[in-house]
């Protein structure tokens, strides 16, 4: 029960500890490009006090939202939320220079805090909700409770280990490689959720169930350590199928085109991110 | 389009894919019951999951892609299919050991 534990919890949590170490780095890359007047504060604990709020009640109500539409509504909320999220990244990416350039330190502190506190706290809620429906079902089981605390604990500190190697990595890496490997990363995070709402919406058979592109699963499964790794980084799916991959791809190009849309905001203060992209 | 038409659209969207086949796979003591369900290939399925249990189970499958939590004392619906002949294995994510299963397509 202990190693179930810890595994169930680390898969929950890890999503969750890699964006705030991906939202980490880039705060700091911020800070040095402009001073840290725009970074918002208090973002962390606002995104996990409004996540765990809000996996409390998607917990609780979990049993009427799922009813709906014949049994569809777990599946539609769940996509609902990957495509808020969604929306949030785009959100940050299309306006980031309007917003900075319009906006004000003040006014653009805001900004940051809002879309951050909004992309980590949809993911708490996902996650979260489902860890507290099993902590719920081992108060019914005393016997396994020491086991799934220990359990626990070691899924957090694990999780929150890996979460400070990665930021460690990151900002270690020379010139504008942290700020390159955080918009790879994010660009794979944001196609993972538009995958994931594909596959929410054709579980409700919402969508058609077509036929699966490939089938890699020999070669790296996802129960395995390395699968997990991977669907946590990337979002990896052994067997993917066309629309799943449609939305990822989708995804994944607006988040890199943004750049461009940047640009033509390019003022007396360039376009800082697409600059920095470039290396320029 | 407004939000009404969507919801209306919605509801007959899940009127009309009532009309295929229903399994029905219960939770008791962490089980799966019955442990195989089989199922016809080429075919849509409607799995009815009912958790007679007191804690939530989470029902998930690599193979089916398929992953859905079940509150306690409580029941939802999977969709599967068409699959092509062959077994997908599921089990119940909160007690892997014990809830286990598979769907065999024939």
């Amino acid at each position: 029960m202990l190693l179930d534990t810890m595994i169930l919890m680390l898969q929950e949590i890890f999503e969750v500890l890699l964006l705030v170490s991906i939202v980490l780095v880039l705060l700091r890359h911020l800070s040095f490009q402009c001073g840290t007047a725009i970074i918002p504060k208090g973002w962390l604990p606002a995104s996990f006090t409004a996540g765990m709020l809000g996996a409390w009640l998607f917990a609780v109500y979990m049993q009427d939202i799922a009813r709906v539409f014949d049994y569809r509504g777990l599946e539609f909320s769940i996509a609902a939320l990957n495509v808020y999220t969604v929306f949030w990244l785009l959100t940050v990416f299309f306006l980031y220079q309007p917003a900075r350039r319009r906006l004000g330190a003040g006014g653009f502190r805001v900004f940051l805090f809002i879309a951050i506190v909004h992309l980590i706290a949809m993911g708490i809620i996902r996650e979260g909700a489902e860890i507290i429906l099993y902590l719920q079902g081992v108060l019914y089981q005393p016997d396994m409770m020491g086991d799934v605390l220990k359990g626990t604990l070691l899924a957090v500190v694990i999780g929150f280990s890996l979460g400070l190697m990665l930021y460690v990595l990151l900002i270690n890496l020379p010139y504008r490689w942290p700020l390159r490997a955080c918009m790879l990363l994010l660009v794979l995070f944001g196609g993972n959720m538009a995958s994931q709402s594909v596959a929410q919406l054709t579980q409700a058979d919402w969508l058609p169930a077509l036929p699966i592109l490939w089938d890699v699963s020999g070669l790296v499964a996802e129960y395995s350590v390395t699968g997990q790794l991977l669907y946590a980084l990337t979002g990896y799916d052994a067997n993917p199928t066309l629309w799943q991959m449609v939305a990822y791809g989708a995804v994944a190009a607006l988040v890199l085109i943004s750049p461009l849309f940047r640009a033509g905001w390019q003022g007396n203060e360039g376009t800082l991110l697409y600059q920095s992209l470039l290396g320029k | 389009m407004n939000i009404k038409a969507i919801l209306v659209f919605l509801m007959f969207s899940a009127g009309i894919q009532a009309a295929e086949p229903e399994l029905k796979l219960e939770i008791r003591n962490h089980l799966f019951y019955p442990s195989t369900l089989e199922i016809p290939s080429d075919k849509k399925v409607r799995i009815l999951i009912i958790n007679h249990d007191r804690s939530a189970e989470e029902f998930e499958s690599y193979e089916l892609n398929r992953e859905k939590i079940i509150p306690g004392n409580s029941r939802t619906v999977i969709h599967v299919g068409p699959l092509s002949p062959g077994k997908y294995p599921f089990f119940g994510e909160f007690n892997p050991r014990t809830a286990q299963g598979q769907v065999l397509v024939r």
